[in-house]
This record gives structure tokens, C-alpha cells and sequence, in this order.
């Protein structure tokens, strides 16, 4: 097929406003008589409050008002489970919950003001291991429930007793992964604005979910979801990250909003944003596996526990990705798994590009490897006899035969770019000094979009000007990937137009058609998908439209290069500004709301069986790595990563994703973690959380490898979150390869890759600076 | 040469001023002496701004009078006079990791200077800076040390010259008065043949505070074969960078044929008693100050073996 607009590296539409520093972000807006809004924190992870004594705090010059749990209409708000308090009301569940928020005329008297409320707490013992939390007696953390479980996955395929049985060998390994904090470089920022426009309140910020966060803020409120507006603004990062903590802001604010008369406007320090935002889950995974002496897999069992922290949040639908995705690409003709969430009172846990699958992935792929090791076969050995193909049946048996299962040949792309088994022949032979360096691999398969999760559904206004000029208007928002980018690409390809034509609107929910969020690596597919469908239905119109008034037919007709053509002589017909023009005068209307609904699909909870995804995405990554065996510390020297996308519709923004994937993984395989100490967090800003700088990075060498998808635009699936959960298992496979010795702990930072475990630290940075 | 800024912004709403703000920028040396004797402890110098700013985040308001060295051209050289090398205390840290003459005779100097921060540090965070911080895990400390560095302290009453080891008393903590300025590190330059090494171990490749960091200097007496002084310097391993002074000992009047790596570093490992914390745990500095000190040795014996064939 060939394009004019899409599968082409074009330029970010919006490049110009980013880079010249033009482009506002959430705490860039001003409204007039705008107030500071701040929060108090809890002093505890778990205490009940006796009482809150505002007095002396409203009496501090320029505090026009606080609020506590009793001013909000309904306190408890979540997406799928309403349990998340927007302030606490008897008891704080975790560290970072919410007392009380002020609103005052400066930031500094909010800050003032803050410190001069009283609250009386009494302190209770909490839970901070979710396996505590499972357990029969324990204490509840909502009391209002019958135990500590948010919930429980299963997947059940064959007779997993019975094929152990006939396995030749059985590997049981423990995995375990860490809290991980999403590192957006924006702290959250939100601004309520009452009675603007015809709305209650409009909420401006850096929303990752402008639908979600005005479901949120029209229940915490209790008015008719068309009372609420929420304006997008652009957005300083957010993997996952600004959606929950940002509707609680956003309800907070909207509430002192509506007390006041006046704008709100709530920014984070990085302390703030660090102490209260949810987490990547960390898991404990228990795998045991069974395969034959010729290293065909016939039965895995797996357990999984997340820790949810104190609030469901999104733990009910990443623990089901994990459940659909926990063996891996493997064929299996046994399989038992069971994901289970427990609430804590540690911090509470959500969202997170990867969104349940890095942790299961971490688990199965250093896994394979061990197996591998174990019946003496290499790593890609054991994978290509294993892996599915097209027809191969999944562990939720569902048949892969609507796509191309592309795993072979991006293991075979990443192999031969990396040299692997050169590689992987040198790097086993022993190695001289303290520095020795190995190759790993990790491969996947994950499920586009949301799945079982929820109706899947999105849509898009494109919207034809006077002047010819065209608005898009989505209903999924930017988030910094490159969206606006895209749709605008498939917008521009589908009309035959310059894509210099299109002006791309940021999400307004009173606008936009609702359109679920910016999750699961969706958007491209079904916002994608969505936009085209309404570039389509204003093609043909304008076809229609000209097949009438020139007798011609309107499957003859093609737009493009800003032009409208008889196919069957390649004559040209008229501009589409001409084509516009005429619409005008003939009173047709060039707008149109596009949708798309995803193809069905279907789960049995207690089985675990049917078709979750309709579609999936294939990947295989290789790290090259040295280890310095002295200091624990290691160098990623070399990441390849493939990655079937089905088609790239912008290849330069989508190796944007593939960079900054590998960057995350490097992050949380190396070095990230959130320390936290009986539900105290103790990293709370940049000195002490590590994220990768660009010295950290190695080199690295992406691959796009492209067999379009029947459902896709173009055949364009998911790149977004595959590419971040290949990459910590590759280097931790390197590492062991490297060092002999196998991590099953993330991150494999220097004392764990030194001494093999990892101490719990005293301390704070007053101690040595 | 005075510059007031009044009431500094966000400082009266909880801090009670005493007096007007006072922000002074002299460009001599004298005259910064002059105000430091007249303010002392009402006063904070502010060499690159990079630690200070840091540890007054949001409470600048606290600071009521403020000396910049900025326009001290003085204390922003390096140069060689007689036997020694003098550093002015502003000299920053890309200059050190630049200065010819400082990788010359002082090359795990400036390769600790290149390892602070980024690049945004290094070109605003000063030696003096560094110094007078005096924390535990500052890069040019222990090079400092093993070089064997005096710090010239003046002040209106008197100049004195402390040596590196006697300056250090605590974390963050030194015996400098708040009437004495930093103004030179004296070298003394090297004129034997002299081989060295740096070893800085942080949790990422950059913009990392040290988990433990090492500086050996050691240097040969004239038949280039008996070692004539070694100094082993550690820092982020106890409250203020240190010498090991067992290591010197040992060392002295060897030849490297004669030495024990393994038994040196674990003498290292030994001798320091490093703390919890969370840039590394006192296991794991231990372990690793045994390894990067047989490293050390390694290298101080290889660059030497290649000179002395
Ligand atoms: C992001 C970041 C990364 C960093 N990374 C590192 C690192 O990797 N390694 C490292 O060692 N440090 C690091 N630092 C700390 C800091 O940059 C260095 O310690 C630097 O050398 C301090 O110098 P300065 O000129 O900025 O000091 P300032 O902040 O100006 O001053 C520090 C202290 O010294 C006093 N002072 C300064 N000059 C004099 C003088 N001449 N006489 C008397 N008193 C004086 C000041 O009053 C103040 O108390 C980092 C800091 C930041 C913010």
C-alpha cells in the first residue's frame, strides 16, 4: 500500500509550541482572583482521626477557606471500585491520604496555613505486606468489607496436577518486583474555575483522563456529568500516572471552587506529588513450571500478589492483565494461574505503562531462562520451541488466528542485529578480570487495548472549515507520545489533504465525544480507527457531493495531493478547496463525528477462558550488559528491540516510544525503587528516587517490524507500553549471564547484584550530606 | 560595591527580619573580609550557589544577608607559583576537570571533578564550595586529601593554612569561623614520579552522590622501584572523607613486588566503619571499599609497571 500521509516520520504538530516554550502547561494558567489550594497530609499510613481544628488555620491572613471530608458531597470516588476517599474521613489508609485542603490567596499563606491545622490522630498498626493482608485474621483496612482481597484472577487450561506429573523437569521460582514511581517530569497540576462559561466548574490541568477525571469530579460533586468541563492542557508526562490522583485534585479543587466563588489552582511539589500519587504494583509471583527433556513446555502454575495499597484504584484490571499474559507467549497445554490483589496501607497502587505486565513478564522471561539453564539448551533455543505461532491456542484458549503471530520473526530480527548467539557463545566462555559482560533476551506477547477490562469504544469530531481549513477534535487525549501527531496523519491521509490543514484541538469533554482514556497502547488503534471513520464519512460527502453535480460515480473519486481525481483516468476533477467551496454554496455539511467500537470479545472469570483481546502485539528485546563484579554496578551497553506494530503510522515517533520504553525498563531494572518503611515513603524527590540520565543510556537499536492487523488503522496496533516491559527481564537475563548468578528481584541494583540481597536502609540524606 | 535588595521574596510571612536584607558582591578579597568581620554569623557567602540553594529550598527568606564571590576575580584562578599549585576557591569544577596544568600534575583531581553532578553543576559548583559543604560524600575531598591539599583561611585578623585532614570535623561540619573565607587550595606539586587512581562508585553513571569513592596517591622514590609515600583517602564511609592511615604504612619503603593487594584492601575494609543509608548500606560499602582499593592498586601498578619497562 502506499501513503502520503502515514508510515512517514512527520513532524509533531505540536513541535513548534513545545519547543519555542509557547505551549501552557497546567501551572502556566492564571485566571483572575485565583487561589493556591493545599493539601495536608497524613502524619501516619494508618490512624484515626479524633478531630481537625481548622480555627486557627482560617485566621491566617489570606485563607479564604479549608475544607475537610465533611464539605465533600460524596467522598469516595474510583473508576472501578468507589473506594478512594478525596479526603479522609475516619481513618487515613495510607501516608500520602488527604485531611484537609486550604485555599488562600498565596501559595505561602496556603503553605502557613497548612501547619497551623490541628489534628488529633490516634495512631493504628498497619498492614504493609500483602500477604499479611491475606491472611485470615487479619485486621480489615475498609472496614466495610469482609477481607483484605480487592480481587481474584483465574486461568484454568487442562489438568496442571496431572501434567507435573508427567514433566521430566520442574522448576519452582520466586519472583518479586518493587513500587515504582511514574517520574513525569510535570508534577500534577490542576485549576478549578467556577461558573465558567455555562458549566458548574471547568477543570483545566495535566489530565491524562479528562473523561475519567469528570466522571470523578461529577460524582464526588453529585451533578450531571454535562455540569462538569474539563479542558486538557499539555501534559509534562504521565505513563499511567495522572489519572486517579489527579481526579482527587480535581475534585478537591472543584469543591473549594465552588465554596469560594473563586479559581483554585493546586500544584505539587515533587515531595507532594511523590508522597501521594499511586505506584507501579510491586508483585510476589511464585512460577512453577514443567517441561520435558527436550524442553516442550507442559504445565505451568502461577501465582501472583499484587499489593493494592490502601484503595483498589486500578489493581482489579492490572492484575487481569497479568492473569491473560502471565505465562507468556508460550504454548502451554496445562496452565493454572491465579492473580490476586490485597489492600495495605501502603501507598496505593495503579496505573503504570506496562500496566501489570512488566512484573509478569520479569517473572516469566528470567524464568525461561533458568528452565533453559536447567535442561542445558540456550535461552532462544527453549523460546522458538515454545512460542506461538499463527493457530496456536492461548492459555485463556483463544486461537491466534486473526492476525499474523509475528514472535519468530522478532526474535529472529533482534537475534541478528545483536548478534546474539556470537554473543552468547563468547560471553559463556569465562571471562578475565572483575568486568564480564552478557546477552540477554526477553520476548512477549500482549493484549491491545483494553480487553475484558471494559467496552472499548472511541470517537472523534473532524470537522471541515469555511476556509478549508479542518479541526479535529478527540475524545482520547495527548499525553506527550505523539497522538495529536497521528490522528492528525490519518485525518490528513483519508481527506488527501497537507496535514498543515488541521488544527488539532485539545480534549474538552463538553466537546469531544467521550472516548474511555489514553490507556492500554489504545489510541492509535481505536482513536485511530475513530478518526478515520469520520475523515471517511466526509469524503464521502464531498464524493457524493461532486458525483451528482459532474454525472460521474462516486466510487470513482479519490482524494488526494489536495485534489479530487477520477480514478479511472486519473483526470482531475477540482481542489478540495474548490470541493469546500462548493459545499458551502450547496449547504453540505463537511463535519462528522467518527466512531469505533472494538471487535467483541469474551471471558469467563471463574475459567479464565475466551478471547480477552481481539488482537496482540509481539516484541523480543536483547541487552547486551557488563557487569563489574567488584562494585555490583552495571552497564547496559546495547538494547535491540523489535517490535511488530502492525504498521508504524509515524515510524519517528514511534521510535520515540521504543527510547523512552527502554529508558523506564532501564529505570526500574537497574535502579528505581520507592523505598518505603512500615508505609513511610522515604525517597520522596529526584536526589534520592534514581531515574536513568541520558549517561545511563546505552545504545540502542530499534526495529519496526510491520504486518498490518485487520482491525487496525492501516494495520496499526500498539507500540506504547510493549516496549517498556522487555526490557528489565533482557538485562536481568544479560546480568545473570554475566555474573552466574540469577536475580529474581527488581531493581538489580549494586548490593544486589554485589551481595546478592538487598538491606533494608536506615537513614535519611541529613545523615551523610 | 553594596547592593541592597530589601525584603527578600516570601521572607516576612514567617521569619522576622531583624534588619533590611544586605546582599554584597565585593571584587576584592579585603573587602569581603571586611564584611565578613562585620556580619559573621549574620551572614552566608555563596561561592556557586549549587549546595546552599539546595539546602534553603523554600526557606531563602531565612537568609538575611548575603556575600557573593562572584566578582572576586582572585579566587578564580589557577596557577602554579614556586613548588605549588594554587586553586582560588571559586575555581569551579569544570575548570579543574579542564585545567591542563591539573591533569598534569593532579590528574585524579579533575577526573573527580568530571564525575560531579552534570555539567550544569560543574559549571556553577565551586572547590571552595565543596570544601566548606564538607559532605561526607564530596568528590574532591578525597583527592584533596591524598594530594596532600592545605587550605589557606583568611580572615581580617589573620591567614591560616589548614591541612585537609585537620579541616574536616563532622558531616557538613569544619573548623572554619564565620569570619574566615576559603580562599586558595594549596597543592604542594608533585615531583616525584607519581601514580594515581580514582574510583567513584554511584548508583547511575551521572548526577550521582557518591556510595563510596576512593583516591590513592602513591608516589616513588628516585629509583622509581621504592615507594616513597601512599596515600589511600575514602569518602561517603565515615563522617568526613578520610585517610587510611594503616595503608601508609604499610606501603612506605615497599616495592609493589612486595605487597598484598587482597591484604591492603582488606585493611581498607577493616579500618572504615561506613553507616546505613540510602545511597548504600554499610555491607555493601565495606565489601566494596576491599574491591575498589585491590582496583586501585591495579591500576596505580599497572601505569607504573608500563613507565618503570
Ligand atoms: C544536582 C546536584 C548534583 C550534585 N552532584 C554532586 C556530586 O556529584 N559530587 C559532589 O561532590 N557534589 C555534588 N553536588 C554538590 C555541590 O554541587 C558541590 O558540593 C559544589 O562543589 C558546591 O560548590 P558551590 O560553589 O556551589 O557551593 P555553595 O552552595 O555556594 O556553598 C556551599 C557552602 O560553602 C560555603 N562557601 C562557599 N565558598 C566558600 C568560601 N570560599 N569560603 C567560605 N565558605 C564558602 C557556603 O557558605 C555554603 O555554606 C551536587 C549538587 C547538586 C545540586
Amino acid at each position: 500500500m502506499k501513503f502520503s500521509e502515514v508510515n512517514k516520520p512527520v513532524k509533531r504538530v505540536d513541535a513548534y509550541e513545545k519547543v519555542t516554550g509557547k505551549a501552557k502547561f497546567g501551572a502556566d494558567l492564571f485566571f483572575p482572583n485565583m487561589l493556591y489550594g493545599k493539601a495536608l497530609h497524613s502524619k501516619y499510613p494508618h490512624a484515626q482521626i479524633i478531630k481537625i481544628n481548622t480555627e486557627k488555620a482560617l485566621t491566617y491572613p489570606g485563607v479564604k477557606a479549608i475544607i475537610t471530608a465533611e464539605d465533600i458531597p460524596n467522598n469516595k470516588f474510583g473508576v472501578i471500585i468507589q473506594n478512594q476517599q478525596v479526603l479522609a474521613q475516619e481513618e487515613v489508609l495510607y501516608i500520602g491520604d488527604g485531611i484537609a485542603v486550604v485555599a488562600a490567596e498565596t501559595k505561602e499563606a496556603a503553605s502557613e496555613a497548612i501547619k497551623l491545622i490541628e489534628v488529633e490522630y490516634k495512631e493504628l498498626p498497619g498492614i504493609f505486606d500483602p500477604e499479611e493482608a491475606a491472611k485470615k485474621d487479619a485486621p480489615l483496612i475498609h472496614s466495610e468489607l469482609e477481607d483484605n482481597q480487592v480481587v481474584h484472577h483465574r486461568v484454568r487450561k487442562g489438568d496442571v496436577e496431572k501434567a507435573f506429573t508427567q514433566a521430566e523437569v520442574i522448576l519452582e521460582r520466586e519472583y518479586t518486583t518493587q513500587f515504582v514511581e511514574h517520574s513525569y517530569i510535570e508534577p500534577e497540576a490542576i485549576i478549578a474555575v467556577p461558573y465558567e462559561h455555562n458549566s458548574l466548574v471547568t477543570i483545566y490541568g495535566s489530565i491524562q483522563n479528562p473523561f475519567s477525571c469528570r466522571n470523578a469530579v461529577a460524582n464526588v460533586l453529585k451533578v450531571p456529568l454535562n455540569k462538569v468541563r474539563i479542558i486538557q492542557n499539555h501534559m509534562g508526562g504521565s505513563f499511567g500516572g495522572k489519572d486517579e490522583v489527579i481526579s482527587s485534585m480535581a475534585a478537591r479543587a472543584a469543591v473549594l471552587a465552588l465554596k469560594t466563588n473563586q479559581p483554585v489552582k493546586m500544584v505539587n511539589t515533587r515531595e507532594e506529588s511523590i508522597l501521594e500519587s499511586y505506584k507501579r504494583h510491586p508483585y510476589k509471583m511464585k512460577y512453577k513450571v514443567g517441561a520435558t527433556k527436550e524442553g516442550k513446555l507442559v504445565a505451568m502454575e502461577i501465582k501472583c500478589i499484587a499489593d493494592s495499597g490502601a484503595y483498589a484504584c486500578q489493581t482489579p484490571f492490572v492484575t487481569w492483565r497479568s492473569v491473560v499474559q502471565a505465562t507468556g507467549p508460550y504454548e502451554l497445554p496445562s496452565v493454572k494461574t491465579d492473580t490476586y490483589g490485597y489492600y495495605t496501607n501502603n501507598i496505593y497502587t495503579g496505573a503504570m505503562r506496562g500496566y501489570g505486565s512488566p512484573q509478569i513478564v520479569f517473572a516469566q522471561e528470567s524464568l525461561m531462562d533458568e528452565l533453559a539453564d536447567e535442561l542445558k539448551m540456550t535461552p532462544l533455543e527453549l523460546r522458538l520451541k515454545n512460542i506461538y505461532h499463527n493457530n496456536s491456542i492461548t492459555a485463556s484458549g483463544q486461537k491466534l488466528d486473526n492476525h499474523q503471530v509475528s514472535l519468530e520473526e522478532v526474535i529472529a530480527k533482534a537475534v541478528k542485529a545483536s548478534n546474539y548467539i556470537e554473543k552468547y557463545i563468547e560471553y559463556n566462555k569465562s571471562q578475565l578480570g572483575d568486568k564480564k559482560r552478557g546477552i540477554g533476551m526477553a520476548v512477549s506477547f500482549r493484549g491491545c487495548s483494553l480487553g475484558a477490562e471494559a467496552t472499548d469504544a472511541a470517537g472523534a469530531i473532524v470537522a471541515i472549515q469555511r476556509d478549508g481549513s479542518i479541526l479535529i477534535s478527540s475524545g482520547l487525549a495527548e499525553n506527550g507520545e505523539g497522538l495529536k501527531t497521528v490522528f492528525s496523519q490519518i485525518a490528513a491521509e483519508e481527506l488527501g489533504v497537507d496535514i498543515k490543514r488541521i488544527n488539532y484541538m485539545e480534549v474538552d469533554t463538553s466537546v469531544s465525544p467521550e472516548s474511555g482514556a489514553t490507556v492500554a497502547s489504545r489510541s492509535t488503534l481505536l482513536g485511530g480507527n475513530a478518526v478515520k471513520n469520520a475523515a471517511q464519512q466526509i469524503k464521502r460527502t464531498i464524493t457524493e457531493m461532486i458525483a451528482d453535480k459532474f454525472k460521474v460515480k462516486s466510487g470513482d473519486l479519490v482524494l488526494r495531493n489536495e485534489n479530487i481525481y477520477n480514478k479511472n483516468n486519473n483526470q482531475k476533477i477540482m481542489s478540495f478547496d474548490d470541493a469546500v467551496d462548493l459545499a458551502n454554496k450547496l449547504g453540505v455539511f463537511l463535519s462528522a463525528y467518527g466512531w469505533y467500537k472494538a471487535p467483541d470479545i469474551s471471558w469467563d472469570e471463574e475459567t479464565g477462558q475466551g478471547r480477552p483481546y481481539f488482537t496482540y502485539v509481539y516484541g523480543c528485546q536483547i541487552a547486551e550488559v557488563e557487569v563489574d563484579t567488584a562494585t555490583g554496578q552495571i552497564e547496559v551497553l546495547k538494547m535491540v528491540a523489535a517490535h511488530d506494530v502492525g504498521r508504524a503510522i509515524n515510524p519517528v515517533t514511534l521510535k520515540g516510544q521504543i527510547y523512552g520504553g527502554i529508558m523506564m525498563a532501564l529505570g526500574y531494572g537497574i535502579m528505581e525503587e520507592v523505598e518505603i518503611a512500615s508505609g513511610y515513603i522515604k525517597n520522596t524527590n529526584f536526589d534520592e528516587y534514581l531515574i536513568p540520565t541520558i549517561k545511563d543510556m546505552p545504545e540502542i537499536i530499534p526495529i519496526i517490524v510491520e504486518n498490518p492487523d485487520p482491525h487496525g488503522p492501516y494495520g496499526a496496533k500498539s507500540i506504547g507500553e510493549p516496549t517498556l516491559e522487555l526490557g528489565a527481564p533482557a538485562i536481568a537475563n544479560a546480568v545473570a549471564q554475566a555474573t552466574g548468578r540469577r536475580i529474581r528481584h527488581l531493581p538489580l541494583n549494586l548490593e544486589r547484584v554485589l551481595l546478592g540481597h538487598s538491606l533494608s536502609k536506615g537513614g535519611t540524606k541529613n545523615d551523610i550530606l | 560595591m553594596e547592593e541592597s535588595f530589601g525584603d527578600l521574596k516570601g521572607c516576612q510571612k514567617t521569619y522576622q527580619k531583624t534588619a533590611l536584607s544586605q546582599y554584597f558582591a565585593p571584587q576584592k578579597i579585603e573587602e569581603a573580609l571586611e564584611i565578613l568581620s562585620k556580619y559573621g554569623e549574620e551572614i552566608k557567602i555563596i561561592a556557586g550557589g549549587t549546595d546552599l540553594l539546595v539546602q534553603y529550598y523554600d526557606r531563602l527568606y531565612e537568609i538575611n544577608n548575603w556575600l557573593d564571590l562572584k566578582n572576586i576575580i582572585e579566587l578564580k584562578k589557577i596557577r602554579i607559583s614556586k613548588n605549588q599549585m594554587e586553586i582560588g576557591a571559586t575555581v569551579t569544577h569544570s575548570q579543574l576537570e579542564n585545567s591542563e596544568d591539573i591533569k598534569k600534575y593532579f590528574p585524579i583531581l579533575s577526573q573527580a571533578a568530571a564525575d560531579i553532578g552534570s555539567p550544569q553543576i560543574r559549571n556553577r559548583g565551586t572547590v571552595g564550595g565543596n570544601i566548606v559543604n564538607a559532605s561526607p560524600a564530596g568528590d574532591l575531598l578525597p583527592p584533596l586529601m591524598a594530594y596532600d591539599a592545605q587550605f589557606k583561611l583568611l580572615s581580617v585578623q589573620k591567614e591560616e593554612l589548614i591541612p585537609a585532614e585537620e579541616f574536616f570535623v563532622g558531616p557538613k561540619q569544619t573548623i572554619i569561623k564565620p569570619d574566615q573565607l576559603l580562599t586558595q587550595v594549596i597543592l604542594p606539586l608533585p615531583y616525584e614520579k607519581t601514580y594515581d587512581s580514582w574510583i567513584k562508585i554511584g548508583k547511575r553513571r551521572a548526577l550521582a552522590i557518591a556510595t563510596i569513592t576512593l583516591a590513592l596517591v602513591v608516589k616513588m622514590a628516585e629509583d622509581n622501584k621504592t615507594i616513597k609515600e601512599a596515600r589511600a583517602c575514602l569518602g561517603s564511609v565515615a563522617p568526613t572523607p578520610i585517610q587510611i592511615k594503616e595503608i601508609r604504612e604499610r606501603m612506605i619503603g615497599k616495592n609493589f613486588n612486595q605487597l598484598d593487594f587482597n591484604q591492603l584492601g582488606q585493611m581498607v575494609e577493616d579500618k572504615i566503619s561506613p553507616i546505613d543509608d540510602i545511597r548504600g548500606t554499610r555491607e555493601y560499602r565495606k565489601d566494596v571499599a576491599k574491591e575498589i582499593m585491590i582496583n586501585a592498586l591495579e591500576e596505580v601498578y599497572s601505569s607504573w609497571w608500563r613507565s618503570y619497562k
